[in-house]
């Protein structure tokens, strides 16, 4: 673990994202109390499409309300998505790569090519999918997102459990008798988990852009939720009057976007088993 | 780092290339020459919807209505310039001293486009598919009350109803009611208009020919060929490029930057379509006029018309807007939170009643951005609201359930003739008025006013009814629609209906 730390440390790009996931995550836990002057929701159409100014510094969007304001309170809405997306995709994702992973018999031939077959949808058709069964709002979401990348997740599981199912500490533990449990719980799971520590850190930010995709679309919480991919939607007519109503969420996603995939990109150098030989 | 970046750059500049060469070596349809030769032939039309059928029987949406305006012709034609009724295939009529009997006189040597001749026996088979409950058209209900239809002679066509009534002659001026051949096939679409279909391509395009054996004068254009193009976006720059000669449904941004566009005109026209959100009359505490009237006044309408929809429309001033048959102008709900929280204290309206808001995206102009807005004027006088937005097929279905959880849900009327668009949606029994309204006296004028055959005395009745129904405001009445159409400059004589239908026949270009 010390070693870990002190690599990551040195890993100038790793770092950068997780400055940058911090900060957003700053603004996110800040947002209720940052908001409460300016009302993020209070419509006022005489105000509609304004320019910048000292008390709305990224102007305002068609319903008149302060862009600035929306962006921020959208950060809790979207980071909780992807996060509740993330874990919603991780835990099953985890538990089936592992168990296809441990019984390679016909429980494991079975579970992976169910899964083989929903990767070969795309996910954001697999989240709409599930959205139109679901209905809308923002559980919802995060339900379609977690359960579009549940695949993901089984898939780098079941190939990290392989690489490891055949070590001779398996191997040992098997000949001594220990239950499949034990196992799979001491044995594997520790030794497999640094990949989808990385994938889930790169899958933050897959999930944040499916979810504001789908809200671009329509398909997020109902508005006037302030979500990053509903507020780009909901500006779209004002790009050549007011394009900070777009800029603004965009950037924001592209930023979230940028810190969560370096963060994932520098957990991935340091924790290579291969760099520690 | 570096692997996971070369692969998308890669692709993306693969893209580009694939990109370019494709519009470079794919002369689709959009390519033809970017601007009109003085000579053209052609007139190429963009919609924002794909026409549903070509059928008038199934056809209740304009943009279809459009197309098949040039297709077919009915007995009688809407008169564009005064809203009454004038002849067309039918020279003249009179009604029996019951009221219950018309006759009509036929035009002869009407040719279909096929060579067969258009007679009384035409008119008795199509009016008699319309009325078959076997064929269930939506349109059927525009000859609700006809109990018989019979060819006298070649040129006599003879129609019974069962009651007296009045509305029969412009419900026959509707595009539903077109003439038809016997043993008319819709998979093979023939009918008198002045053009043919000469080509259908689903969602692509759609080309009309001039029909060779239309009687009347020869139309100014060869072929008219109709494009849907669902994106405002996508239209308005096809009329930048010149890809269009007219382009129907500019979004209301695009006016203005078509303003300095010295190539193209922008014309605005009235509509009948008006945009509500219909209240549902059947739920507490919206079964209360008062409480009904207090979201009429709690809505800035003005506002509305003036930022999202960028002055593109007019605030209502009563049920029917103008270009309807007999609209009237009452007293507007001017914009009073104060008032509408006096009248909602009155009602014994509690601080936070919820208030859910339907809306669908894309059908009507900005009506998503609508309930956004309404939400935020609701909440200001004391509502909690909660918006559900849905796709329109989801939509149209929910809103027709009489259990449904939305007490607002928004919903556009375009019908110009009076008996049809106020049974339909006020009166008590009509499949269509979902909000449930329901009061005896709009009941007993509307079939009243069916047997009154004197116009003045008519319009009193309906100027009765829009009185009423504005005064109990079933609807939370939003705004009038206005038509955003778009041509090449030096188009003159389009004809622009105020329901929204187009007709190109005499349409020029310079």
């Amino acid at each position: 673990m010390a070693v870990f730390l002190r690599r990551f440390r040195r890993h100038t790009s790793g770092m950068a994202g997780l400055a940058l996931v911090l900060l957003i995550g700053l603004v996110a836990v800040a947002a209720p109390i940052v908001t409460r002057d300016i009302d993020p929701l209070a419509v006022d159409l005489a105000i509609s499409a304004q320019p910048p100014s000292t008390r709305f510094w990224l102007g305002t969007d068609e319903m008149g309300r302060s862009v600035a304001m929306r962006v921020i309170a959208g950060a809790p809405i979207s980071l909780a998505i992807a996060v509740a997306g993330v874990l919603l995709a991780m835990i099953p994702g985890v538990w089936i790569g592992l168990l296809a992973g441990y019984y390679e018999g016909r429980i494991g031939s079975w579970l992976m090519r169910g899964i083989d077959a929903l990767v070969a949808f795309p996910r954001i058709l697999l989240a709409i999918v599930i959205i139109s069964i679901a209905g809308q709002g923002i559980i919802q979401l995060m339900l379609a997102v977690g359960l579009a990348s549940i695949p993901v997740f089984a898939r780098v599981m079941y190939v990290a459990v392989q690489s490891v199912r055949h070590r001779d500490y398996v191997q040992a533990a098997v000949a001594v008798g220990a239950r499949d449990r034990w196992i799979l719980l001491r044995h594997i799971l520790p030794n497999a988990f640094a990949p989808i520590l990385v994938q889930a850190s790169l899958n933050i930010a897959t999930s944040l852009q499916i979810a504001a995709g789908l809200s671009f679309l329509g398909l997020g919480p109902a508005p006037p939720t302030p979500e990053w991919g509903a507020i780009i939607d909901g500006g779209r007519t004002l790009i050549r009057q007011q394009p900070l109503v777009i800029i603004a969420p965009g950037l924001a996603i592209a930023l979230t976007v940028l810190g969560f995939n370096l963060l994932g990109d520098g957990l991935r150098d340091t924790l290579d088993p291969r760099l520690n030989r | 780092m570096r692997p996971s970046l070369k692969w998308p750059a890669l692709l993306l500049a693969a893209l580009l290339v694939l990109s370019g060469c494709a519009s470079k070596s794919k002369p689709g349809p959009g390519k033809e020459p970017p601007r009109p030769a003085p000579a053209v032939q052609n007139l190429t039309f963009i919609e924002g919807v794909d026409i549903t059928t070509l059928d008038p029987a199934f056809a209740t949406d304009r943009p279809t209505q459009t197309v098949l305006r040039h297709l077919y012709e009915n007995l009688v034609d809407t008169d564009p310039a005064t809203g009454g009724v004038r002849p067309w295939l039918a020279t003249a009529w009179k009604v029996s001293d019951d009221k219950k009997v018309w006759t009509f006189t036929l035009k002869s040597g009407v040719k279909f486009a096929d060579g067969s001749a258009l007679n009384a026996a035409s008119a008795k088979a199509t009016l008699e598919r319309l009325l078959d409950a076997k064929l269930a058209a939506p349109n059927r209900s525009l000859l609700s009350t006809v109990t018989a239809v019979e060819a006298v002679s070649d040129t006599e066509l003879k129609i019974t109803t069962k009651e007296p009534f009045a509305p029969l002659l412009e419900n026959l001026a509707h595009p539903g009611a077109a003439i038809l051949p016997v043993g008319f096939d819709p998979a093979k679409p023939v009918g008198s208009g002045p053009y043919r279909l000469q080509e259908r391509q689903n969602g692509v395009r759609l080309v009309l020919a001039r029909n060779t054996n239309h009687a009347g004068a020869a139309p100014v254009w060869e072929q008219i060929i109709y494009r849907p193009v669902p994106e405002a976006a996508a239209r308005t720059v096809a009329l930048q490029s010149g890809e269009a000669l007219i382009v129907n449904r500019l979004a209301p941004e695009a006016v203005a930057d078509l303003k300095d566009n010295g190539k193209v005109e922008v014309l605005v026209k009235p509509s009948t379509f008006q945009i509500s959100f219909e209240i549902n009359n059947r739920m507490k505490p919206f079964d209360d006029p008062r409480v009904r009237r207090a979201l009429n006044l709690a809505v800035d309408k003005a506002a509305l018309v003036k930022g999202p929809l960028r002055g593109m429309g007019s605030v209502p001033v009563g049920p029917v807007p103008a270009g309807a048959q007999w609209p009237m102008t009452l007293k507007e709900y001017a914009y009073s939170p104060d008032e509408a929280k006096k009248l909602l204290a009155e009602a014994g309206v509690q601080p936070n009643t919820p208030i859910e808001i339907w809306t669908t995206q894309g059908r009507y102009a900005k009506d998503k951005e609508m309930a956004e807005a309404v939400a935020g004027y609701l909440k200001a006088v004391g509502f909690a609201p909660e918006i559900k937005v849905m796709e329109w097929g989801t939509y149209s279905k929910a809103i027709e359930d009489q259990k449904k959880t939305a007490a607002l849900y928004i919903l556009g009327s375009s019908v110009p003739t009076l008996d049809w668009r106020l049974t339909r949606n006020f009166l008590s029994t009509s499949t269509n008025n979902y909000s449930g309204y329901k009061t005896e006296e709009v009941d007993r004028l509307l079939l009243q006013a069916r047997m009154v055959f004197e116009d003045s005395a008519r319009k009193a009745l309906y100027d009765q009814v829009q009185t009423k129904v504005w005064e109990d405001a079933p609807y939370l009445f939003l705004f009038n629609q206005v038509q955003i159409i778009g041509v090449q400059k030096g188009v003159t004589d389009l004809t622009v209906y105020g329901h929204e239908i187009l007709d190109f026949t005499k349409a020029k270009a310079r």
